[in-house]
């Protein structure tokens, strides 16, 4: 009685997505009631199914019941493991009676059947807790149980609410040995449903297997025992694993004397957590009175995993945007690339389609280029909207990506190969490994890089005012009287903007921060910066000369709408640029275009954003060339901010990695 | 068909008090990924110790007697009749007294069940062990079959198999059983649509269930 979960026998396969309370699967067992794969035992039924493979209650034919475990895979390395828990005893553990093997040379292994519920049973009843004393008495058992493996050299690696069972009042821990290949198991196409992260510490993804991880389990276990729910829970296998990364546990429905205990227990460090099964029990109060015997033996890191170094591979399919609509055209280009290289589709079938669309395409550019232009631009406030309203999630997708995946994005099972010989070290890990080492440098060096950036967006300012002076001079003739003022202008207001934004993104580099607080602190510095612009306007007498394509009806009808904010000309008064500028700096996320890891020294798509914001805001609050302003402002910022390159974050990360390399003892 | 299945007998407890009683027909249920269930057919069951030829119904090991209580099924509700040391609920039960769902029943010093009838609309019970006492054969549960028994998600079914999609009915007539599925259903091999009927030897396989009955003899 080994495997049943609180979805007893579930398997996954690739079809099923990975929420955990997806629904039913169906269950397949290859053996029967009554057959005798193995001489001497008959089966009775299927008790689970997990990675490795089918558990069986069976009946001796001298009548003893037990539990049949199939191995599918029978390498020697594979059941070394169990071998070596094969004469372990303890009352805590499920006994491993012997290894079998059938006429098809399949490994069998013979182990005690306990009848009684699973703890995730127990758990399921008690949605809001079990009574402290269950607890007690759960925690005691599975403590001694995992407190003799350490003994004894091994690490259970899957302790789980499922892996615990309750027989006559005696706590019996199950998967002991194998459990090294059942979470990982995609051979047979199957993985651990997702409640297997639900307990898996952060270094796991840095490929480290010492007992610490028991412990840490151990903690999660003692929270879902005492409030009938995980400290992390997701909707998916990803979000699980980077709250088990990232986020600290909520131990609010704890009284202190837990709360002290399960946030040790939970310590993103292994360092920090108890050192040992016992001092976690000792500190809970509940220890026994007899002492164990305390020789230890070194704990088994790692069997046979030898660390070979696994670059960090950039992940297609888990590039998949967040943003819904981009989420669905994305989705259906890859159908349509799937059908263009689909061997079926022959070539003539290509071709014409092929020639089709282009006479299409030619005859009907004259709407399509206008309508194409409109989709994208409402697509561009859109996008901003929506980037707005839901709340940031630093990367999510590559955390997961760089944890262990298969073979498509959202469906990460730890693959063993990948698990053992892991120098991963976590996207997220990196990047706040980045930001400290962002914080380690000095306000000497800080102020240093500011002023040399700040000199910086002079030159590109300048360069940028001058670009974008171009295309729309036709319309000044020639006179440097008419395009001066405006080019200084445009010049020195985007030298303020930018130095504005590059001042406050060095004060914020070196952590992520809150945005709230940071989008109004922008907020204040956008309305001086439109304060500025306003009185550099009225000083140098500037005449409202907006761009062709905003001299249009919108903008005369805005201008009528607020007499206030613009005098009988459409000149903007003051309050105009305030206004302009306060939004500006209010709806972008500013700093980022200044961040020293932003992905790309110069990126397009900020620089749409910002181009597309500005667009919005236009249509609002008409700023003459204020849309120039602003796109000036983006490059001006990301050219002249300081940036992380490849190399460097390359050097980092080895530094990284090297300190962090797990120990091996054996 | 099934030529072992006894006609549906009507209440008549004198006769089984006799000295060389038979138990009625009883089946193993074992459901894959749930459990073993022992299912007795007749009205009238008889619990005592597992030994030799005793004709218990429900053979348990433990320390109770021979014959120790008969539990006797009337229409809808059930009656537990004791012949030695039996308690209800906590109180000693001297002669006839109905049971109702929930109720729990000791006998002896140790052993000890929970009467379930949980779905309204079926005459069927189900006993499940408090103690640490099992059935010979083992068992993880005691069905006292009616006219029908239900299998599937619900908190009423007679066997709670959460992980399954519908439910499944063993529906007991004059003439042996049959079996009511959701959908197209596997019966000893052969594809039968929705119904079917089946021996006590039976396997039953659904979309997302499997299913074996072994006759006891």
């Amino acid at each position: 009685m080994i495997k049943p979960m609180q979805k007893p026998a579930s398997t996954m396969n690739q079809d099923d997505n990975d929420n955990p309370q997806a629904g039913r699967r169906p269950l397949k067992f290859s053996y029967s009631s009554g057959s005798q794969p193995l001489s001497g035992y008959t089966i009775k039924r299927g008790i689970g199914v997990g990675g490795f493979g089918d558990v069986y209650y069976a009946t001796s034919d001298g009548g003893k019941e037990v539990a049949l475990k199939r191995i599918q895979r029978n390498l020697d390395i594979e059941l070394r493991g169990v071998r070596q828990c094969l004469n372990l005893k303890h009352p805590n553990l499920v006994a491993l009676f012997d290894i079998r093997y059938d006429d098809q040379e399949q490994a069998w292994v013979v182990m005690e059947y306990v009848a009684g519920d699973s703890l995730g049973h127990v758990i399921e009843r008690n949605p809001n807790g079990m009574p402290e004393e269950e607890v007690h008495r759960w925690f005691k058992g599975i403590a001694q149980g995992v407190g003799y493996l350490h003994d004894h050299g091994i690490v259970h690696r899957d302790l789980k609410p499922g892996n615990i069972f309750i027989d006559h009042d005696i706590v019996k821990i199950g998967d002991y040995g194998l459990s090294k290949f059942i979470s990982c198991s995609q051979r047979s196409g199957q993985t651990e449903s997702v409640g297997t992260f639900h307990y898996m510490a952060p270094e796991i993804g840095l490929g480290r297997y010492g007992k610490e991880i028991d412990i840490y389990a151990l903690g999660i276990l003692l929270f879902e025992m005492l409030t009938g729910q995980v400290p992390f829970e997701g909707e998916s296998s990803q979000e699980i694993i980077m709250k088990h990364l990232t986020a600290e546990p909520n131990l609010a429905r704890l009284n202190s004397h837990y709360r002290a205990i399960v946030s040790k227990a939970l310590s993103k460090d292994p360092a920090k957590r108890f050192r040992s099964v016992n001092e976690m029990v000792q500190a809970l109060g509940i220890a026994e009175s007899s002492d164990r015997p305390v020789k230890r033996a070194p704990i088994i890191a790692d069997v046979g995993g030898e660390a070979t170094a696994a670059t960090n591979v950039e992940d297609s399919a888990a590039n998949e945007p967040e943003e819904p609509i981009a989420r669905y055209v994305h989705a259906q280009l890859q159908d349509l690339k799937a059908w263009w290289q689909d061997a079926e589709t022959n070539s003539p079938v290509l071709a014409i389609t092929i020639a089709m669309a282009a006479v299409l395409l030619f005859l009907s550019a004259g709407w399509l280029i206008p309508v194409g232009f409109m989709l994208l631009v409402c697509y561009g406030i859109y996008y901003l909207i929506w980037s707005i309203l839901t709340p940031s999630h630093p990367s999510s997708s590559s955390v997961v990506k760089d944890f262990g995946k298969t073979t498509h994005g959202t469906k990460p099972a730890i693959s063993p190969q990948r698990r053992r010989r892991s120098r991963y070290v976590t996207r997220q890990a990196l990047n706040e490994r980045y930001r400290d080492w962002l914080g380690e440098k000095t306000w000497g060096q800080k102020s240093t890089e500011l002023v040399g950036s700040m000199l910086m967006a002079c030159i590109v300012s300048v360069v940028m005012s001058l670009l974008v002076m171009i295309p729309t001079s036709q319309r000044l003739n020639g006179n440097f009287y008419s395009w001066g003022p405006l080019f200084a202008w445009q010049c020195i207001t985007s030298v303020v903007g930018a130095w504005t934004i590059l001042a406050c993104a060095k004060f914020w580099e070196s952590s992520t921060g809150d945005q709230a607080l940071r989008r109004f602190f922008m907020l204040a510095s956008g309305l001086g910066v439109g304060a500025f612009a306003g009185i550099l306007a009225q000083f140098l007498m500037l005449q409202p000369n907006y761009l062709p394509v905003f001299q249009d009806a919108s903008v005369g009808y805005f201008l009528n709408q607020y007499p206030l904010l613009y005098d009988s000309t459409g000149n903007p008064g003051i309050m105009a640029y305030l206004g302009y500028f306060g939004g500006l700096f209010l709806i972008l996320r500013w700093w980022l275009n200044a961040d020293p890891l932003r992905s790309s020294r110069l990126g397009i798509m900020a620089t749409f954003l910002t181009v597309a914001a500005a667009f919005v805001l236009h249509i609002i609050i008409p700023i003459p060339r204020g849309f120039l302003v602003a796109a000036t402002i983006a490059v001006t910022v990301q050219l002249s901010a300081p940036w992380v390159n490849s190399r460097q974050r390359k050097q980092l990360k080895d530094e990284f990695v090297q300190q962090s390399r797990p120990i091996r003892n054996v | 068909m099934d030529k072992t299945m006894a006609p549906r007998r009507t209440h008549g407890g004198q006769e089984t008090r006799m000295k060389q009683r038979q138990p009625g027909p009883r089946f193993m249920m074992w459901i894959d990924g749930v459990g073993g269930y022992l299912v007795c057919l007749s009205d009238e069951i008889l619990i005592g110790q597992a030994i030799g030829d005793s004709g218990a119904d429900l053979p348990i090991i433990g320390d109770v007697s021979t014959r120790h209580a008969i539990i006797v099924r009337d229409g809808e509700s059930y009656v537990i009749r004791p012949d030695a040391s039996t308690r209800v609920d906590g109180r000693e039960v001297k002669s006839a007294q109905t049971l109702r769902d929930g109720d729990e029943i000791e006998l002896g010093s140790s052993f000890c069940v929970r009467f379930r009838q949980p779905h309204p609309l079926s005459a069927t019970s189900r006993l499940d062990f408090l103690s640490s006492h099992r059935t010979q054969p083992t068992a993880d549960g005691v069905l006292l079959m009616g006219r029908s028994c239900i299998m599937g998600p619900g908190s009423n079914s007679h066997v709670v198999c959460r992980d399954w999609e519908h439910d499944l009915v063993l529906v007991q007539q004059e003439n042996g059983l049959r079996c009511h599925g959701h959908s197209s259903l596997e019966i000893d091999g052969k594809w039968v649509g929705g119904k079917g009927e089946i021996t006590l030897d039976s396997r039953i396989a659904g979309d997302d269930f499997c299913l074996s009955l072994e006759r006891i003899e």
